[in-house]
């Protein structure tokens, strides 16, 4: 049964996370190497002679979003070159297809037109985006099915229609695309397990959990009542390992990233307290680089921008001391999304 | 650090590779020195999917060509995507670039009514995604290719049914062969579904099947028990037990309470004999012994 309880997922999971065994409070915020972070994602975003930085350069525009939602987390966004960003990401824009590409000559794709939405509204400037165009661009990637093609090459995933849906929530044009449908499809994708892979038949995986519930609780209504949530929230505390992270499928190794996968979707559910949130944050914290700066996947591996921001995301979402509380399901702090009138409270 | 300055040379190869083509794609020049371009620039990074789209754009154009000869080869791409995959067997846009050229291939095949050709074609696809499943047989993008291909291939589910138990005896710790295995199970016949879909998960399976579940069930708490995988399919089984009550009255629903009572009595015997507990939900509650 859904809960009636009004109160948004993000408020009442920081309170029981905070509570939970001691939980979060009892590590000291000290522990998280702030400043350090915050240079390294200054750093990275500046360092073109980095290999890394060119094997992931068509996908710079979700980097941006990780690297900028992480500094607001850490509550440092006005270090960022707003103006820089913002300019260089109306280049990333094809106003013939309405979409946005990961970098400037790419080609359009949800995926990065999520990421620009998402950066817009981070520095409150949604009045820089078309949102009829962007809005018109993903219900077109819509199909019969209710399913989202990621652009027009046809490829469906289930976080596509996360993309779509969360875009044109926050562009407020939710009449652009069959929220019915992208709900019904989404329910496909609904596993003997409880939860929910790529597409119907795929296995289920934390990344498209998260993506499959988010959707269903954008998509609002009848949505988020098909969700197994004794089964799903079962299978996701069952992700937590004996060194206190998070894996993303059973007999996995655990990967910070996980820290924000299953615990955005167990926020949503209102089961954050079904794992150990001190053990999950000693995880995290672990994998912290001490001379660096910035979080990697697991204690002792090569620090990045993308698990720098799941590890801050994931450590907000368990009420850690010193971080701007995340909202789980847009994934933009929650005072963010609360200005845009998209949580009640 | 001296692996940065050792990497230099490359970090710059790349970026001017990247220019180059971003330059004919802005241009569409869809010749084979741009084609060639992309192929280098998906070899190094096959996730630059512009650079996949280029490359279907030039098919499609070229399918307009008058001259046969200047249409790029569908096989050129199951060359590229194989080179890809072998590097990056986890690439989603080397995946859907496969499929999109098997798709055309079929079609291709079909208009032709070339029913040789697509057999072969399709023959081959499985071959290729049994050796990356024997890779890693938890590659999710491999099983999910799998099933388009078997789609496609028109394999009968028994045949499905009967790879996934090869996989599951060859490693019990595959919580990938269980899941694929869960889909093609044979359902109640009177259960109504969609033949594109995969069965609601909520479904029963009938009692014999369920029956034979329970016993491959059983290898793999024996010989793996700290694995989750056969645990948690074990649960699945136990909801299925718990679902048959609800479909009878009367008569059967006594015999059907009874049957359950077995069941679980029989598999508390099993995980008492592994010294273990097993959840059984609120259900076992509700029952009026």
């Amino acid at each position: 049964m859904p809960d009636e309880d009004p109160t948004p997922a993000s408020a009442s999971a920081s309170a029981s996370a905070s509570t939970s065994r001691g939980g979060v409070a009892s590590i000291p915020p000290s522990r998280l190497l702030s400043s350090l972070h915050a240079d390294f994602i200054q750093r990275a975003s500046s360092d073109d002679d980095a290999i890394e930085s060119a094997l992931t350069d068509h996908l710079r525009v979700s980097g941006a979003y990780w690297g900028l939602t992480a500094m607001a987390l850490l509550g440092r966004l006005d270090e960022m070159d707003r103006d820089g960003v913002l300019a260089w990401l109306a280049r990333c824009y094809d106003a013939k297809k309405g979409g946005y590409g990961g970098n400037e000559g790419h080609d359009a794709h949800l995926l990065y037109t999520l990421s620009a939405v998402q950066i817009y509204a981070l520095f409150d400037r949604m009045d820089l985006v078309d949102a009829d165009a962007v809005a018109a661009f993903a219900g077109s990637l819509q199909r019969d099915d209710g399913s989202f093609a990621g652009d027009e090459w046809g490829e469906i995933d289930t976080r596509f229609s996360y993309c779509a849906l969360c875009l044109c929530k926050l562009c407020g044009r939710m009449d652009a695309i069959d929220v019915d449908a992208a709900a019904a499809f989404v329910d496909r994708c609904k596993n003997w397990d409880g939860g929910y892979g790529a597409e119907p038949g795929g296995e289920s995986h934390a990344g498209q959990i998260f993506v499959c519930v988010a959707a269903l609780e954008i998509a609002g209504g009848d949505a988020p009542g098909t969700i197994d949530r004794e089964a799903l929230g079962w299978w996701l505390c069952e992700r937590q390992v004996k060194a206190g992270g998070l894996n993303g499928r059973p007999e996995k190794l655990p990967d910070v990233c996980y820290g924000w996968w299953v615990l955005s979707a167990l926020s949503i559910l209102n089961k954050l307290e079904w794992i150990d949130a001190d053990a999950l944050a000693r995880f995290i914290l672990d994998a912290q680089d001490g001379e660096k700066g910035g979080i990697a996947d697991r204690p002792s591996d090569e620090p990045d921008v993308f698990h720098t921001f799941f590890g801050v995301a994931g450590l907000s979402l368990l009420g850690f001391e010193g971080l701007r509380r995340i909202d789980p399901t847009y994934a933009l702090p929650a005072d963010v999304v609360q200005r845009m009138g998209l949580r009640e409270t | 650090q001296a692996r940065r300055a050792a990497m230099l040379p490359k970090v710059k190869l790349i970026r001017a590779l990247q220019s180059d083509f971003l330059r004919r794609r802005a241009e569409r020049s869809y010749d084979a020195e741009s084609m060639a371009v992309s192929a280098r620039l998906l070899e190094i990074n096959p996730e630059v999917f512009t650079a996949w789209n280029f490359r279907r754009e030039a098919i499609v154009a070229g399918v307009d060509a008058v001259d046969a000869r200047a249409r790029p080869p569908l096989a050129d791409e199951l060359t590229l995507t194989e080179k890809t995959l072998k590097k990056n067997p986890k690439s989603y846009p080397s995946w859907y670039h496969r499929k999109w050229t098997i798709s055309r291939m079929v079609d291709e095949a079909d208009a032709r009514a070339d029913v040789a050709a697509r057999d072969a074609t399709l023959a081959r696809e499985l071959v290729l995604v049994e050796r990356l499943l024997d890779a890693d047989d938890r590659n999710f993008h491999c099983w999910g290719y799998r099933r388009f291909v078997a789609a496609l291939a028109k394999v009968p589910d028994a045949d499905e049914l009967e790879f996934t138990t090869k996989k599951i005896e060859a490693n019990f710790s595959n919580y990938s062969a269980w899941h694929h295995r869960s889909a093609y199970l044979p359902r109640r016949e009177d259960e109504t579904e969609n033949e594109n879909d995969a069965p609601p998960p909520s479904s029963s399976l009938p009692p014999d099947v369920l029956r034979a579940e329970y016993e491959l069930v059983q290898n793999a708490f024996f010989t793996e028990p700290e694995d989750q995988s056969g645990w948690m399919y074990h649960r699945w089984l136990l909801r299925n037990t718990m679902s048959t009550s609800t479909s009878s009255a009367g008569d059967d629903a006594k015999s059907d309470a009874t049957a359950i009572r077995e069941t679980l009595a029989r598999e508390a015997a099993l995980c008492r004999e592994l010294r273990c507990v097993i959840y059984t939900g609120s259900h076992t509650t509700a029952f009026a012994w």
